[in-house]
């Protein structure tokens, strides 16, 4: 245990020394927690929430989420276990005689960290998820702890089912059988279900609100002790957090029992963490890891120079997926028949789907092609001028942000029979405002050069762009609800976050138009 | 051809090239050998104009960050960092257009297939070994049919047969007129192919030495005379 307590000493240490060394990332870290501790005497001080949406929809829309995690967590797990190990240890730790059942303590010790700092991501969010569904500090603080367990679980069962599956042959197809025949059973339930009502969100909220969900272990205990976060603590919930603590000491004693050669299993997945890790930190989204062989696609180049970084991304676009519509697509497709029927049921203002959709391309905003050019000698050594080379390799993410936007609003207007025009308006200040984030993460590049990289930074930095966003949407809300009725004004308004978010774009370019020049830079 | 005066690029603190003036002429194959850390990478880069510095750098006479500077510099990283999607041709195709070369198809095959990748031909940059990786690397840069073309450690990875192709190509390079400038720490990869050597420690360019002046065995010697210790750890 020696070497394992002085690696995880020595590892502390070595983030405190590097602060030393990097005070910048040490000020960000102060700003962070200055922030992190007005959102915690906030949240106790703030009781009176807009509550956009009912709470019942709180248990549905978690249920799904987890069901969705759940489901690639395990199947991920059976055909490869889980890892929260780094190449470091499966180089130093792995061959070494410490005894496999601690270096298994070791990852979920490491777990543990990853899981808190999850839960510290939601506390950022705590207004806003607070705002949606209505809930109070105290049911908050639920939430959160059910998002705890939920994160703590995952890798735990991946783990435990995986080496389940190692010990006969053909239980790996066995058991991904039963997993799909369950997500089999579920689907067609939640399918008939809507059919009968009309109406997906009905359907989920039947099937995952219903009172025998809580007898299904985990997933019904979850539930069960989400449900607190609304209506407060009652003998069953205290009963279905017993059954999760319980089932996860059970399942862990139960893998530190087995015999896990565990090595190679391992290794695969620390790879590919390594990758993930490596294309976060490059401030890239790793959604596209899981990609599979690229598909047979080919392009005409219609120019040279800086544009042939566009035509080249459009390629790579062609043979990743199906031109610009990738898996986000397909999410947000997704996001935006579930926030249309939402929209719907609720008679919610439909200005809540633009700031939501700008929310969400928060997330997946910084995951655009342009940012890989970074990770290659080409673009810095070609001819072109620099405004030129930022242009041409991010053209094809303007593009995206187009088709993103028209997946997402598209089905929103036609369920919630929106004008076509403000429809429009809608899908080109989504990517007017997927611009900003763009050159506004260009400029961060530029401006903090490698102290850019990491979780810190990218929080400040989102932090920044939404004080920069700020006018735009306030604008909108001032003048759209001054003129609820006035069409023209309906029309004119996104339009006007378009106009806005240009000229903040161009500005922005100006100023971080070298991140193509020089390598130090970034 | 290529000329850089009073160079020097530091690192906070640390200066990773000193002072440095140089010249690689055309026609003739320049060497810059020097332990682990005397900055032969950071003076490629600098070159490549990714690097700031001190100091001037010259290609064919322009700017070395000029545009009309880059169509005349070719560039084969220390490390291939290729497109994970694409594959060998078609990053040959990106560099034609991205150099405004024309009819580059008969040329780029031709080197992919000197370089033994036409039968790699449908791999896509994330399928590619380091090697391979390494091979489509200096195919693109000598795709561009550069007046100047700087090899950063290019035998790393390669397997023997590349390597003695690679070495015709320096020599065809030279025949054709071209200003060849290779850093490396193996001196046997680039015996009897020199015609200048620089050998840097600590940041400065210590010795320069005509092949003519020398037998070619001696160089070795002359290395570890000018770098000491450090060059120890070195050589092949």
């Amino acid at each position: 245990m020696n070497a394992i307590l002085y690696l995880i000493w020595r590892s502390l240490v070595g983030i405190v020394r590097n602060f030393k060394k990097k005070k910048g990332q040490l000020v960000l870290v102060v700003f962070l927690v200055v922030i992190f501790g007005v959102m915690i005497v906030g949240n106790n001080q703030v009781d009176d929430l807009a509550q956009w949406i009912p709470t019942d929809y709180l248990t549905t829309a978690y249920a799904t989420i987890v069901l969705i995690v759940a489901a690639l967590t395990i199947d991920n797990g059976i055909k490869k276990g889980s890892s929260s190990y780094r190449m470091a240890d499966v180089q130093f730790v792995f061959p070494s005689p410490i005894s496999p059942k601690l270096i298994l303590i070791y990852g979920f010790l490491k777990q543990f960290a990853i899981s808190i700092l999850v839960v510290l991501w939601f506390v950022f969010q705590s207004f806003n998820i607070r705002n949606i569904f209505g809930l109070t500090a105290q049911g908050f603080s639920v939430f959160l702890l059910v998002t705890f367990i939920v994160v703590m679980y995952m890798p735990v069962v991946s783990m435990w089912l995986y080496s389940i599956t190692l010990r006969k042959q053909g239980a790996k197809r066995i058991m991904q059988r039963i997993f799909l025949g369950l997500g089999a059973v579920l689907a067609i339930a939640i399918v008939t279900l809507t059919i009968i009502k009309g109406d997906p969100i009905e359907a989920a909220q039947i099937f995952l609100g219903g009172s025998y969900f809580q007898y299904i272990p985990i997933l019904g205990w979850l539930v069960t002790l989400l449900n607190a976060a609304k209506l407060g603590f009652d003998t069953w919930t205290w009963i279905s957090l017993a059954l999760l603590v319980a089932g996860f000491v059970l399942i862990l004693w139960r893998l530190l029992s087995s015999e896990i050669p565990f090595y190679e299993e391992v290794l695969k997945q620390t790879v590919r963490k390594e990758k993930q890790i490596a294309a976060k930190k490059g401030g890239m989204s790793n959604m596209n890891l899981n990609s599979k062989k690229a598909r047979k696609a080919t392009i005409t180049y219609k120019g040279t120079g800086p544009k042939a970084l566009f035509y080249r991304q459009l390629l790579e676009y062609k043979k990743a997926g199906f031109l610009l519509f990738d898996r986000v697509t397909v999410i947000l497709l997704v996001l935006g028949v579930v926030g249309g029927y939402v929209l719907k049921n609720t008679g919610l203002p439909i200005s809540i789907a633009l700031y939501a959709a700008i929310y969400l391309n928060f997330i997946f905003a910084f995951s655009g092609k342009w940012v890989k050019e970074m990770n290659n000698p080409f673009i810095y050594i070609m001819p072109g001028t620099a405004l030129a080379k930022l242009w041409y390799a991010t053209a094809a993410n303007h593009l995206k942000h187009l088709v993103d936007g028209t997946a997402i609003f598209v089905p929103i207007a036609i369920l919630t029979k929106l004008d076509p025009v403000v429809t429009l308006g809608f899908i080109l200040a989504y990517a007017a405002i997927g611009a900003i984030y763009i050159y506004a993460d260009v400029l961060s590049r530029r401006v903090f050069g490698k102290l850019h990289k990491g979780n810190i930074a990218n929080i400040f930095k989102m932090l920044c762009i939404l004080f920069v966003l700020s006018p735009a949407l306030v604008g909108y809300i001032i003048i759209t609800s001054m003129f609820p009725d006035v069409i023209l004004i309906q029309w004119l308004a996104p339009l006007g976050i378009v106009a806005y978010s240009t000229v903040i774009n161009l500005l922005i370019m100006l100023f971080g138009k070298k991140i193509f020049v020089d390598v130090e830079l970034i | 051809m290529l000329e850089i005066k009073g160079l020097t690029k530091k690192y906070n603190k640390l200066t990773a090239i000193d002072n440095v003036n140089l010249k690689v002429e055309s026609a003739t194959i320049s060497i810059l050998l020097g332990p682990n850390g005397a900055g032969k990478s950071t003076m490629m880069k600098c070159i490549t104009g990714v690097l700031r510095y001190e100091g001037d750098i010259h290609v064919c006479g322009y700017n070395n960050k000029s545009s009309d500077a880059r169509r005349r510099l070719g560039y084969t990283p220390e490390v291939p960092a290729l497109y994970d999607l694409l594959t060998p041709m078609e990053h040959m195709e990106f560099i034609a257009k991205a150099y405004d070369i024309k009819d580059w198809e008969p040329k780029a095959e031709a080197l992919l297939e000197r370089f033994d990748l036409d039968t790699h031909k449908k791999k896509v940059g994330n399928e590619l070994s380091k090697g391979m990786s390494q091979k489509v690397s200096i195919c693109c840069s000598l795709l561009i049919d550069a007046e100047v073309i700087l090899f950063d450690e290019p035998m790393i990875g390669l397997d023997p047969a590349a390597i003695r192709e690679l070495k015709t190509v320096f020599a065809e390079l030279r025949d054709q007129g071209k200003a060849v400038f290779i850093s490396t720490h193996i001196i046997d990869s680039v015996q009897e192919l020199w015609d200048r050597a620089f050998i840097m420690h600590n940041g400065k360019v210590e010795r320069t030495i005509n092949s003519g002046d020398i037998d070619n065995s001696e160089l070795e010697n002359i290395f570890f005379k000018v770098t000491g210790d450090s060059g120890q750890d070195t050589l092949s």
